[in-house]
């Protein structure tokens, strides 16, 4: 008899096992469903921020030139930008991995990088660069301006890359 | 199946035990993933108002009004720290889906925007106002969250103030019928006894009109504004304008460094221009905490000097 109500209780005990096993892995698929749809979610997040984050990176005051024209970038303002100084004070504030120019120029076969060489004979400027490997880079056309002389002001057709 | 009397009470107390301890724990399990999507959807919508928000920014207009609709009441905490160099918003969100649990999202971060507002802003419609900060420089756009419970009565204000804030159309915001009604805050401009009470102390050549710079002063506290704070001064939380002004003030002191290196370029372009030493003692004034409105005329005379020059600078 105390035989066989050991058996029922190992029984029930095994039961018991199963069933909380089987709750357990329930639990573990929800949990990394719910885990997989908080990442999409933050990646959509992150792709909506970016796209509409290019128009107003590219009109704030640090970028934008003196004209009241939209989407106008000042390229005396991205020389001084691209300073070691700048790069490490505005680092945690834009929401972004990355911030380059790329002047459109059919005279360029490749990208010529602008920092420490001659300013007139380059065609990509990087103001802004994580060290990330896996960054999504959307761009938008803009208007890339500096000031030549009193009363003139040279103006490019360019790229403004935003990365995340 | 015979059972004698103490086995089918230990077996079947046992399988009452299991039963309800697996009971429990499935129902505290469910209210457990109930209340961890309830958390996340509160972080994804302080997300989301973070991104709803980046074209609300007034860009080249001089004020933008927008609304933000939810399905749900929803409660929004607002604060704001400026212990690193550019600061931020900090914005939690409780989604009122009547369980009787307050638990609000995680604080999202924004740096990048200045929002002024009352601590907590709650309802199904969130009104912004967007507006420019220009010291002498458009430093950056601000925000004004309005929530839709809290009505604003702008009887006993003054009409050029009334002409930019009526062509906007803000429901909680009203101009006339609303004097002494005690569901409104009372703002005035002439009466010292109102809720909150905007004193003028401009007068000298650099102003435009009495209110360019001045105080406002509400719950006990008196905050003092220049020109384009006005408004966040009278509707917003006074530890939160205080920190957001700071904020602000310090990302005019960065901006003034790089317009001080492009006057430096632009001089050397044959555009000469004598902001450069202006530009560095106003960054001096700015950084040593000065009150914004002794800042007031050197900003001025920036302004007009850069007008002046062969070559703007901003």
């Amino acid at each position: 008899m105390v035989k066989k109500a050991q058996y029922k209780i190992m029984q029930m005990a095994f039961m018991i096992v199963a069933v909380f096993i089987f709750f357990l892995m329930v639990g573990i698929f929800f949990f990394n469903f719910q885990i997989q749809n908080v990442k999409e979610s933050a990646q959509i997040a992150n792709e909506q921020k970016t796209i509409g984050l290019i128009s107003s990176i590219a009109n704030s005051p640090e970028f934008h030139c003196s004209s009241s024209s939209s989407l106008c970038v000042d390229f005396d303002k991205i020389k001084i930008l691209g300073q070691e100084k700048y790069y490490s004070l505005y680092e945690n504030f834009w929401p972004v991995s990355s911030i380059e120019i790329r002047i459109i120029d059919s005279t360029f076969n490749e990208i010529v990088s602008c920092k420490n060489k001659n300013l007139d004979n380059c065609n990509y400027y990087e103001v802004y660069q994580e060290n990330k490997t896996d960054i999504i880079k959307y761009s938008s056309y803009i208007t890339l301006c500096e000031k030549e002389k009193i009363n003139i002001d040279k103006c490019k057709l360019a790229q403004l890359i935003i990365g995340i | 199946m015979n059972y004698s009397r103490g086995e089918f009470n230990f077996v079947l107390l046992f399988a009452i035990f299991a039963g309800v301890a697996i009971l429990i724990l499935a129902i505290y399990g469910a209210s457990q993933f109930a209340s961890t999507g309830r958390f996340q959807t509160s972080t994804l919508v302080a997300k989301q108002l973070d991104i709803l928000t980046d074209p609300f920014q007034a860009g080249f207009a001089s004020a933008q009004k927008n609304e933000i609709s939810f399905n749900q009441n929803i409660t929004i905490k607002s604060s704001c720290e400026n212990f690193t160099e550019f600061g931020s918003n900090d914005l939690s969100v409780l989604i009122d889906m009547d369980l009787g649990q307050e638990k609000y999202g995680t604080p999202i971060k924004i740096n990048d925007k200045y929002i002024f507002s009352s601590e907590y802003i709650s309802g199904r419609k969130i009104y912004s106002l967007s507006k420019s900060f220009s010291f002498p420089f458009k430093v950056s756009d601000y925000l004004i969250f309005f929530s839709e419970e809290d009505y604003f009565c702008l009887e006993d204000s003054p009409d050029w103030f009334k002409q930019q804030l009526q062509n906007l159309e803000i429901p909680v915001l009203k101009f006339k019928e609303c004097k002494n009604n005690e569901e409104y805050t009372q703002v005035c401009f002439s009466d010292s006894a109102c809720d909150i009470y905007v004193s003028g102390g401009c007068n000298g050549p650099d102003c435009e009109n009495e209110y360019d710079i001045g105080a406002v002063s509400k719950e006990g506290t008196i905050l003092y504004y220049q020109k384009d704070l006005l408004l966040p001064a009278i509707f917003s939380n006074p530890s939160i304008y205080n920190c957001n002004v700071n904020r602000l003030l310090q990302k005019a002191s960065f901006l003034t460094d790089i317009y001080s290196e492009k006057a430096l370029i632009l001089n050397q372009k044959d555009c000469i221009n004598y902001l450069q030493s202006d530009l560095d003692s106003f960054k001096q004034q700015i950084d040593s905490n000065a009150d914004i409105r002794s800042l007031h005329s050197i900003q001025y005379n920036l302004l007009i000097k850069n007008r002046e020059g062969s070559c703007r600078v901003w």
